[in-house]
């Protein structure tokens, strides 16, 4: 393809809404993504094979999926197994759309309980493009949470909840607790073109309705429309430098097989915390030894990735546990911020999701399938019967959990895997230990006759965070607070590579905050912008 | 010799042996029928395959690997030896039974359904003024100091 001015690696949240402000704005933009865009008439949800299809085909883990469009990540030393998607869209087609920004305190963890680093932006900086991206993405949810500072309301109304949830949202109350609606990218009524929400309950394998807000809905068609060039099966291999140093493209593989280059005068890294490292890495050269845009020595250090806690509860009513958006249809922010008094720093967001079917109660979320009389046991309590808390926990940054590249491992084509080193801190163990607690009352407290703590699972790493991190010094930070290289003048990074912390919420309504907000920066000092 | 209309090598024999095993790991409890009575071996075996056809050889193995008759003691000692075959034959076996339309409905289950809403609709949490609680006890989150000294800058 002809030179562009704008290249974009990856076609994910932060890529999507990067190319379609840059398009809007009158750029000629390139987006290279290694996967293929997906029909949403092939997802399985309405089907009745869809949780056995969600095993393997439209599993998140990119180890057990195997497609061609999926680099293999060595595990090995992880105690986390990454997850993601790869495809237009990125991993917005499996995410489950729970839409909680970061708090006021997560930009200042260092000023306010005396670990990690603070971030070199606000919220109140952030503000106004999150509720930007609330609209482009369709967000239902209900105004006035007093977990966050006042702003404008989402722009859907909440999506339904149901009773037992209601049963949950009376027992916080005699417990003085917080709760509130979900915040969910999922449109509760018609949107922009996308369908309402029909609580299939199978939002992360996949949105048939195309009524949950990932990207190739809320933002390609538009980009496309607008002459952006999206090109799949594009695998980037290494971005290009000229002898400034400036960017001048990147080096990719087509389907084909192909070596292709693509020119650009700017280059926008969007392939995730696992593959922007990755890329970064590979990208060395003779000026960077060490990894393009690496003198800090920090690209692919500070892995984040939020261990992930459920608690069930059993209840004696019958409803259908299976339906809803998944989603959250609450959440709870009541044991969000650091307390003294507790053995760890910091705190969690609890969402609160459907079951799933039969099948995923017989093999169990925390990997304990049983079967048997057991089986009939399991399904019979489980089935109709229960409603789980899903805990996010803040993820603490350790300099030693790490992307590094693979001595042997290589994707399709050929091209050196990441490995990843993860470790769950105790602040995490901690953590996790003390917010199960507490999610159990409130479902005791709500009427379940038996709550059931899962164990630490491998497969719950959707979020994967920090390790080309900003911050305003060179020496100990990837990009600057406009997610721009330190090192490269024309080199962005604007996935959720760039988080200083990981806060204790699911990140993507943070990353596509930030990929705006990098972008309208990118825009704003284009006259000034060097380029090859 | 292959069975030229079973080239996964699943014919006949071989799907009895599955069913047998079946039948241990989804026994007849309490109104719920075992997987052979709902036909474990025919066409739901086919439906999971379709589904999981990566699945095939780690099946194949840990039919043949199990004693037969099988027992709980057979299968748990397949677990132990041969777990990615014990895994398959697992998510195969339950997998295919939560498919059957009679096991379906006697967990009162139609699988994942699209179902209209109407958030025109007032939700209790409203309406019973529980929200205006959350709202009374005012804001929860910490505001970091104003004088910042990494505060906004442009």
């Amino acid at each position: 393809m002809s030179a562009a001015d704008v290249l974009i690696i990856g076609a994910g949240a932060s890529g999507a809404v990067a190319s379609r402000r840059l398009a809007e704005a009158g750029f000629d933009v390139v987006c290279l993504e290694q996967g293929e865009r997906t029909d949403p008439g092939a997802y399985r949800g309405a089907y009745d094979d869809w949780e056995l299809t969600g095993l393997k085909r439209w599993t998140w883990d990119p180890n057990i999926r195997g497609a061609r469009a999926d680099y293999p990540v060595d595990v090995s030393e992880s105690d986390i197994d990454p997850l993601m998607f790869n495809g237009v869209g990125g991993s917005t087609v499996q995410f489950a759309a729970q839409w909680p920004r970061l708090a006021p305190s997560d930009f200042r963890v260092r000023s306010l309980d005396g670990v990690a680093d603070d971030w070199p932006l606000s919220y109140e900086e952030l503000q106004p493009f999150y509720e930007r991206s609330d609209v482009d993405f369709g967000v239902s949810g209900l105004g006035g949470d007093p977990a966050y500072p006042p702003g404008a309301d989402p722009p859907l109304p909440p999506l339904p909840i149901p009773d037992v949830a209601t049963e949950i949202a009376r027992a916080h109350n005699r417990l003085g607790w917080h709760w509130w609606p979900g915040t969910n990218a999922i449109a509760s009524r018609r949107y922009r073109g996308r369908r309402p929400c029909v609580q299939r309950g199978t939002c992360a394998w996949g949105c048939g309705e195309g009524a949950k807000g990932s990207t190739d809905q809320t933002h390609w068609p538009d980009a496309e429309r607008l002459g952006a060039r999206l090109a799949t099966g594009a695998r980037v291999s290494r971005i290009t430098l000229d002898k400034r140093g400036l960017a001048t493209g990147a080096d990719y593989v087509d389907r084909d097989g192909r070596e292709q280059h693509q020119a650009a005068s700017v280059v926008l890294v969007a392939a995730n915390g696992i593959g922007t490292p990755r890329l970064l890495l590979l990208s060395r050269s003779a000026g960077f030894p060490d990894g393009l845009a690496n003198r800090s020595g920090m690209v692919g250090r500070r892995l984040m990735m939020h261990p992930f806690g459920t608690v069930i509860g059993l209840f004696d009513r019958h409803w259908p546990s299976w339906q809803g958006h998944w989603g959250q249809s609450l959440q709870c922010m009541q044991f969000y911020e650091t307390d003294p008094e507790r053995d760890f720093v910091r705190g969690a967001k609890w969402g609160l999701q459907p079951t799933g079917g039969p099948l995923g109660a017989a093999l169990g979320f925390g990997g304990d399938p049983v079967w048997g009389t057991a089986l009939h046991e399991r399904v019979r309590t489980n089935l109709g019967h229960s409603i789980m808390w899903g805990i996010i926990g803040e993820d603490l940054p350790d300099e030693d959990n790490t992307v590094t590249l693979d001595g042997e491992l290589v994707d399709p084509d050929g091209i050196p895997a990441p490995r990843i080193r993860y470790r769950v801190s105790e602040n995490s163990r901690r953590l996790l230990k003390f917010q199960a607690a507490r999610a159990a009352e409130s479902l005791r407290e709500a009427g379940a006759y038996e709550t059931v703590v899962t164990p630490q699972v491998r497969g719950t790493g959707w979020h994967l965070l920090g390790t080309a991190r900003m911050g305003d010094d060179p020496e100990t930070s990837v990009v600057d607070r406009w997610c721009r290289s330190h090192d490269v003048e024309n080199l962005y990074v604007i996935d959720g590579s760039v988080f200083v912390t990981s806060g204790g919420v699911n990140p993507t309504a943070t990353i596509s905050a930030l990929a705006l907000r990098a972008t309208e920066r990118l825009i704003e000092t284009r006259r000034s912008q060097q380029v090859p | 010799m292959t069975d030229p209309r079973h080239p996964d090598g699943f014919d006949e024999a071989f799907r009895a042996r599955l069913a047998r095993i079946a039948d241990v790991l989804v026994p007849a409890y309490e109104g719920m029928p075992a997987a052979s009575s709902v036909g474990i071996d025919g066409d739901l075996l086919d439906k999971a395959l379709r589904a999981r056809p990566d699945l095939v050889a780690d099946c194949r193995r840990a039919v043949r690997e199990c004693a037969d008759p099988p027992s709980p003691q057979a299968l748990e000692q397949l677990a132990a030896t041969d777990p990615d075959g014990f895994g398959a034959l697992m998510v195969l076996v339950l997998g295919g039974y939560y498919i059957s339309a009679e096991v379906r409905k006697l967990l009162h289950y139609a699988g994942q359904e699209a179902l209209r809403i109407d958030v025109g609709e007032l939700p209790a949490y409203i309406e019973e003024e529980l929200i205006d609680e959350v709202i009374g006890r005012g804001p929860i989150y910490r505001r970091p100091p104003p004088d910042d000294p990494q505060s906004s800058q442009d």
